[in-house]
């Protein structure tokens, strides 16, 4: 095996090990800060009695920027970190906002 | 007498020398069930005081949505609303987050349970994960949970309590799993764990939905109290979320605060159990904390683990909330100061000053 060849591997070992390493450590703090964003603007809307795109904004200065979509349909909020985590919130009449 | 009621007997004497009485609602006056009193602020107050602390304060501190970080500001004194104010584009309809102030609403849910003799203080509460616990969760009473003196630490930060995949299923559970770490009654630790195992605890004894639970909810607290617009969230199996998870306007916010300031009762009612507003707004006995009640904080000098906050001189106790919420209640000014936002910019320090200058602005009643 050349030393090249021997340092490639190497390095592709460590890529791999950061990359698992990262999403260990990582995917749970971008599930708490998608659950985080769906319950936070669902609730607003919801209870705050307040429009998506002022709850929205309200948002922004939290965290890192991730897909908030309003789904008045169901009355409920999603927020994705695509393609690693995604999270919901409905509206419940008389209660308020449950994570999904 | 019983030891027991001895030990109760001296508990509530001891405190009656040191916290000021919790003043009675004023003769003739209609409690604010349906509709709130409201006054001018009376002669007595420190006028210049208060619209120096209100001036321009929600013209400062604008967050991304184009809001200042100060949304509400509303004193109850003497049973009428003296001071009603909101931001620009908020109003008596909205309702604002309680964040950590819903554990307060979790200390009026308990109380209630063990008005009606189904819980305790001094024994361990039937927390059903635990019954097979092989360690010293087991000997971790009710008080103690209340007192956050349970030895719990939760892992990590408080996120993983409320917005986990695992919390988002069964907080309670999620709560249940946190590990001790001292023993129970030796070291106060601020546990968002202890309030959603209360507040789970709650929801388990009273309902086997979130429907029931609000049910409950509304029948025992919220509608002897008028507080119509209080709403509670809840896990996806029906617990509710007693740590952070709350809304109410601004005007129930400070009927929840005027139930504790009337000792826990409302037009004849006893909604809390005796001597329950007196036993939350006592220092949890621990070595290292000066400043907690029992899902209440005290206005009382820094201790070690705890920075300095509102006006020791107040001699209240308060439910805080991330972002900036607080219900301050001051038993010798006969006072509810109730302040509301979403603090991007502002700094708990000009909170606490901003809501001293008001609560300081009203005189002490004569007992």
């Amino acid at each position: 095996m050349t030393r090249l060849r021997k340092i490639s591997i190497g390095a592709g070992a460590l890529f791999l090990l950061s990359v698992i390493g990262g999403w260990i450590f990582l995917l749970p703090v971008i599930e708490i800060g998608t659950g985080f964003a769906a319950k936070q603007v669902c609730s607003c809307m919801y209870l705050g009695e307040r429009s998506f795109s002022d709850c929205r904004a309200d948002l922004r200065r939290y965290g890192p920027r991730m897909d908030v979509d309003n789904l008045p349909e169901l009355s409920g909020v999603q927020a994705e970190i695509f393609p690693v985590a995604r999270a919901r919130a409905y509206y419940h009449k008389g209660a308020g906002c449950t994570q999904e | 007498m019983r030891p027991a009621l001895i030990a109760l007997c001296c508990f509530l004497t001891s405190h009656a020398l040191s916290a000021p009485p919790l003043p009675p609602q004023p003769e003739g006056l209609p409690w604010p069930t349906t509709e709130w009193p409201v006054a001018p602020l009376p002669k007595t107050v420190d006028r210049h005081a208060v619209a120096s602390a209100l001036a321009g304060t929600f013209d400062r501190h604008i967050g991304p949505a184009g809001h200042p970080d100060h949304r509400a500001i509303v004193a109850v004194h003497q049973g009428r609303i003296v001071i009603e104010t909101y931001a620009p584009g908020f109003g008596p309809d909205n309702r604002f987050q309680s964040w950590s102030m819903a554990k307060s609403i979790t200390n009026a849910l308990i109380g209630i349970l063990v008005r009606e003799g189904r819980l305790s203080l001094d024994t361990p509460p039937p927390i059903e994960p635990w019954r097979s616990a092989d360690d010293l969760r087991q000997q971790i009473t009710l008080r103690h949970l209340m007192n956050m003196t349970a030895g719990l630490r939760d892992d990590g930060n408080a996120g993983n309590m409320l917005f986990a995949p695992d919390a988002r299923r069964n907080a309670y559970a999620r709560a249940a799993q946190v590990e001790i770490e001292s023993e129970p009654g030796s070291q106060w630790f601020y546990s968002m764990a202890s309030s959603n195992l209360l507040a789970g605890l709650a929801s388990e004894m009273v309902g086997d939905d979130s429907t029931q639970v609000m049910g409950w909810v509304r029948r025992e607290l919220l509608d002897p109290i008028g507080a119509s617009n209080v709403r509670l969230e809840f896990d996806q199996t029906g617990h509710f979320i007693g740590g952070a998870f709350a809304w109410a306007t601004a005007r129930d916010w400070a009927r929840l605060g005027y139930l504790f300031l009337r000792d826990g009762t409302w037009d004849g009612q006893r909604i809390l159990p005796e001597g329950w507003v007196d036993f939350t707004r006592t220092r949890a006995p621990a070595a290292n904390n000066s400043q907690y009640g029992a899902q209440f904080w005290l206005t009382a000098p820094a201790a070690e683990t705890q920075p300095e906050t509102l006006a020791p001189e107040l001699e209240g106790f308060y439910m805080n909330g991330s972002q900036g919420q607080v219900v301050l209640i001051v038993p010798d000014r006969d006072l509810v100061v109730v302040h509301l936002g979403e603090s991007h910019y502002v700094k708990w320090p000009e909170i606490y000053d901003l809501v001293d200058q008001i609560a300081l602005a009203f005189p002490r009643i004569a007992q």
